[in-house]
């Protein structure tokens, strides 16, 4: 209610307070929010006495009432301290630092700040004042132990550290550039380091201590205000000496100390395991991730704890691709524990972050699970960026709307039963900042960072590991026979294969020819079902790469879709296998910074036009399939034709989303009249039918394009269309079989085309990789719609892959 | 704020201290203590070959904010020398010198004025008058001066004259025993504090004079 009404003469004259209001004090009369309330009504500023009414009614609220401490507990958690003006009680109640007796509160304060004064005394020296010691002792120049002067200069050295950091704190903030605070911040870390002499002063443990001096700033500033116009009360005694601002200092102190208990582990460099320095120098781990490497300190464990379980646990797919990305948990991770996400939110999120964390436990370990919820937040983006905008968005997290979701999504990370699943926020927002960031942040690290190439074979044999333990291992226990595989129904995503099935894959596939391999591979290739979108025009990039090892990667043209639902995982898989067969690309090349960044930018382009096919593909499918079921129930006419046509559009479809294999031979294809066939590839493709796993030499890139044709079997059974048409259906059944691909290529260029890919059979066998032929074997049952499984069984186990979304 | 990646363990964060930059009050209001070096006739390489071992070991860098040098040094690899102890540095022309300085200086630390000259000027060497008639014509509170080769310090007229020797323990034209000694004076507000570092038979004696400028 404004009293203000007389003084509303004119206009032009100036209301009452409504000018320059000090953020601060806002902040600090923010009327009615939070748990605890002031009588909104009745508060007003200009009405002092409403001030301290409903000052110690939130007083009264917080601290006096039994059971007071769950109660504050829980507002912090809810986030409802958020406008609160006795948080630094609260949160000294939190660090243990006051009893929980309330009788007791004034005797421990007092206590603490005497100590601390102590404290002050003994470290803060003069090194003048001592005038009795001996002078070769004491004289400036002295490197004595004893002397004062010694001391002094040493002290000087730890505080030049101190001050440093301290006038980086919250630069953004006018009060952390005051002199007197600096001080007060300066002195209370000086006296931590000297106390703590096994951890001196580390960088970071200014961004811990400067929210809690903040915030006894606030409250003082909150008591000071109310008590201005009020009549002293019964609980004013308490709070005055709580909230007493010449002991900030002291306050401080004690709620920083207690506060680095639990933190102080964090900022230890001591190493573990110093014996195992040897062993380590001797044989370091081959293929180590980054954060394995170098000496195990208790920060790096931990955050390795908690990405190698925690994340693995709650998100395998990002962990995957932190993985791939080698982007070690240290590089982030460490700035976010140590200064408890000190600059990830800005000060008030902050702030509401630490009541959530002190809170919950004294042991804060809370903060796993809130750097997985942080983590989770930005999931989407981070797995379809490359490894700069990776790095940018991890170090430059983005801005949270809601922090109080965060910390709902971490309570139910670490406790489902009992706490309430929050709603999924994504993070969606322009990542070319992040992108930016990223590259600065890269470009400085590069100068130190090892060369691009080391990573590569980790990369190709990560890779592998990966795919192998992302698919099912169905048939993992087979891991030498031949048993066809292909009998197996497609495996469910994400079950981690045995070793059994590992053996096969480290071998170089020089012996390609090699049944057993072929067979171990396909299976496992078949389970892996990666949709390894070598394709859209990177063969030539495959055929440059030598057959070794890498001719894994490199002919890993297969076109299969994965299993998964999402298709983010799509584009997960076919950003793994682009990025191998660029990095081969690369080690050919040299490792050059700028092709590295070229590479990931263009890496990025293609994940954007690769999305972009899938939703198409997707759309196409679903239009596709609905226009068929009409057409077919109308019985018209001239079905046949539009029946080819949908057929056409489907291939379309199928190129677009990967499972047919584009390029440009195809278009070639439609020059050149004549195709040659060699016999030869037909027999040993009859030959080998029978065993079925094997891998079929003349599998073809072209072979999807077949594939293609039985993917469109679905409405096909019942049409009878001219699978003569199809050669190349019949390559492998010399045509009597093809029962399946009915509908209809009677495209000429389809035919053409298809044919053509027998010319070069041999040529393209080294690329032509096993895993066509083993898809394929595979992918026949998975082709079909799952009304035809049975034709297309006898069919073909060569066809190649087909994407099992269209079943 | 700027946090940088570097090496695999994570954010490598560099904390560069500049020794000899003067360090921020202890507590805020009492002044840092101004450490100055006196000394000089050095007289390296000609007739020593170098400080003292003792003597180095006690100057390191980071401690003292001023020197004020006598002179002869005499090689540049000298002054290079006294440049690394401390940021501030002032040398006068001695008579063997061979690098081009100036014949007199005053410097004012804290609330002292300070003069410095070799002293081959003054006739006859180490004459107390003739140092306080120079005194009188600089108008210092601090005069000092060298060529001697003996270290002195004293009183005179309510102003403080300082000789610190020589810190080799070069030989002088009229003295071939000489003691190894410098000097270094703490000045706080209008005092200060004498220290004198001597070399005898291989050990270091410190005495401590004090100096108010009332």
């Amino acid at each position: 209610m404004y009293h203000s009404v007389s003084e509303t003469s004119h206009p032009l004259q100036t209301e009452e307070q409504e000018i320059g209001i000090d953020p601060l004090q806002s902040y600090l009369n923010k009327p009615g929010e939070g748990g605890s309330n002031e009588n909104g009504s009745t508060h007003h500023t200009s009405d002092s006495d409403g001030t301290f009414i409903s000052y110690s009614k939130e007083w009264e609220e917080l601290f006096v009432n039994n059971n007071y401490l769950a109660t504050i507990r829980l507002k912090g958690i809810n986030g409802q301290l958020r406008s609160s003006r006795f948080r630094s009680v609260c949160w000294k109640l939190f660090l243990e630092v006051l009893p929980q007796d309330r009788s007791q509160w004034i005797k421990t304060t007092s206590d603490l700040r005497t100590s601390y004064n102590k404290i002050k005394e003994i470290h803060i020296t003069n090194p003048r004042k001592a005038g009795q010691q001996d002078l070769i002792i004491n004289n400036p120049l002295s490197q004595d132990e004893g002397s004062l002067w010694n001391k002094f200069f040493q002290d000087k050295e730890l505080r030049a550290m101190i001050e440093q950091d301290v006038t980086r704190t919250f630069p953004e903030m006018q009060y952390f550039q005051q002199e007197n605070v600096r001080k007060i911040l300066t002195d209370v870390l000086f006296c931590y380091a000297r106390e703590n002499e096994q951890l001196l002063y580390k960088q970071g443990m200014h961004e811990l201590l400067a929210p809690i001096v903040f915030i006894l700033h606030c409250d003082h500033q909150a008591f000071s205000h109310a008590s201005e116009a009020a009549q002293p009360r019964q609980a004013f005694e308490e709070m005055k000496v709580l909230l007493n601002p010449e002991y900030l200092e002291h306050d401080a102190y004690a709620m920083f100390t207690r506060l680095m208990k639990t933190a102080e582990h964090w900022f230890s460099t001591f190493e573990h395991d110093s014996q195992k320095e040897k062993d380590m120098m001797i044989t370091p781990m081959p293929f180590a991730r980054p954060q394995d490497l170098g000496p195990s300190i208790a920060i790096v464990a931990k955050v390795n704890q908690i990405q190698d379980h925690l994340l693995k646990k709650h998100d395998i797919e990002l962990y995957m691709h932190l993985n791939r990305l080698e982007i070690a948990p240290q590089i982030y991770g460490l700035r976010w524990v140590r200064l408890l996400f000190g600059r990830e939110f800005p000060l008030q999120d902050l702030l509401v972050v630490w009541d959530a964390l002190f809170a919950d436990s004294i042991t804060l370990n809370l903060v796993d699970y809130i750097f997985v919820a942080m983590l989770l937040y930005i999931r989407d983006a981070l797995i379809s960026s490359n490894y700069q905008t990776c790095l940018g968005l991890l170090m430059h997290y983005p801005p949270i709307g809601d922090v109080h979701s965060l910390i709902l999504r971490a309570l139910f990370l670490r406790d489902p039963k009992r706490n309430p699943r929050p709603v999924t926020h994504q993070f969606q927002q322009n990542l070319d900042y992040y992108k930016a960031r990223g590259a600065d942040l890269m470009n400085k690290t590069r100068a130190s960072a090892k060369a691009a190439p080391l990573n590569i074979n980790k990369v190709s044999n990560s890779l592998l590991n990966f795919g192998r333990k992302l698919i099912a291992p169905a048939m993992a226990s087979g891991g030498a026979g031949g048993a066809p595989a292909g009998g197996s129904s497609f495996p469910p995503p994400a079950v981690p294969i045995r070793s059994a099935v590992e053996t096969p894959q480290q071998q170089h596939h020089h012996h390609q020819h090699h049944h057993h391999h072929q067979a171990q591979q396909q299976r496992m290739m078949k389970s892996e079902s990666m949709p390894v979108q070598l394709g859209k025009g990177q063969s030539s990039k495959n055929i440059s790469s030598s057959p070794s090892i890498e001719s894994l990667s490199g002919g890993r043209e297969f076109t299969g879709s994965p299993p998964l639902s999402a298709s983010k995982k799509d584009s997960f898989f076919s950003t793994i296998s682009r990025s191998r067969s660029q990095s081969k690309t690369m080690s050919r090349k040299e490792s050059e910074e700028e092709l590295e960044a070229q590479i990931s930018f263009l890496q990025g382009q293609l994940n954007d036009l690769e999305a972009m096919c899938k939703y198409c593909a997707k759309m196409m499918n679903t239009h596709l399939g609905n226009i068929q079921e009409v057409i077919l129930q109308e019985h018209l006419e001239k079905e046949d034709e539009i029946l080819v046509s949908l057929a056409g559009l489907k291939q379309i479809k199928d190129i677009l989303k990967g499972s047919l294999r584009f390029n440009q031979s195809q278009l070639e294809a439609e020059e050149n009249e004549q195709i040659t066939i060699a016999d030869d590839h037909y027999c040993s493709n009859s030959q080998n039918k029978g065993t079925g796993d094997v891998l079929k030499g003349p599998v073809m890139t072209k072979q999807q394009f077949i594939s293609g044709r039985q993917t469109m079997t679905d409405s096909s059974t019942s049409e009878s269309k001219s699978a003569d048409d199809y050669i190349m259906v019949s390559k492998e059944e010399e045509g009597s079989r093809s029962a399946v691909p009915e509908p209809a290529q009677s495209h000429q260029a389809h035919k053409e085309a298809a044919v053509k890919p027998e010319a070069p059979p041999r040529s393209s066998l080294i690329f032509s990789d096993p895993l066509m032929g083993s898809i394929s074997a595979s992918s026949s049952n998975l082709s079909s719609s799952p009304d035809d499984d049975s034709s297309n069984n006898s069919k073909d186990s060569d066809f190649a892959i087909v994407s099992p979304l269209d079943i | 704020m700027a946090w940088s990646l570097g090496g695999s363990l994570g954010p490598g964060w560099s904390c560069v201290t500049h020794p000899w930059q003067s360090p921020p009050p202890p507590e805020g209001r009492r002044p840092p203590p101004q450490l100055v070096l006196v000394l000089g006739d050095l007289h390296i390489p000609h007739r020593c070959s170098g400080l003292p071992v003792k003597f180095k070991e006690l100057l390191v860098p980071g401690k003292i904010q001023h020197i004020l040098c006598t002179g002869n040094l005499c090689t540049k690899e000298s002054y290079d020398y006294l440049r690394t102890l401390a940021g501030d540095i002032h040398v006068v022309r001695g008579d063997s010198e061979s690098l081009n300085y100036p014949e007199e200086k005053v410097v004012t630390v804290g609330q002292f004025r300070i003069g410095l000259i070799h002293g081959h000027q003054v006739i006859p060497w180490g004459d107390v008058a003739s140092l306080a008639l120079l005194q009188r014509q600089l108008d210092v509170d601090i005069l000092i001066s060298g060529h001697t080769h003996r270290f002195e310090a004293f009183e005179h007229e309510n102003k403080f004259y300082i000789n610190p020797g020589s810190a080799t323990g070069a030989y002088s034209a009229l003295e071939t025993n000489i003691i190894p000694s410098f000097v270094l004076m703490d000045i706080q507000a209008s005092t200060v504090v004498t220290y004198v570092y001597q070399l005898i038979e291989d050990d270091v004696q410190v005495e401590r004079i004090e100096f108010k400028k009332y």
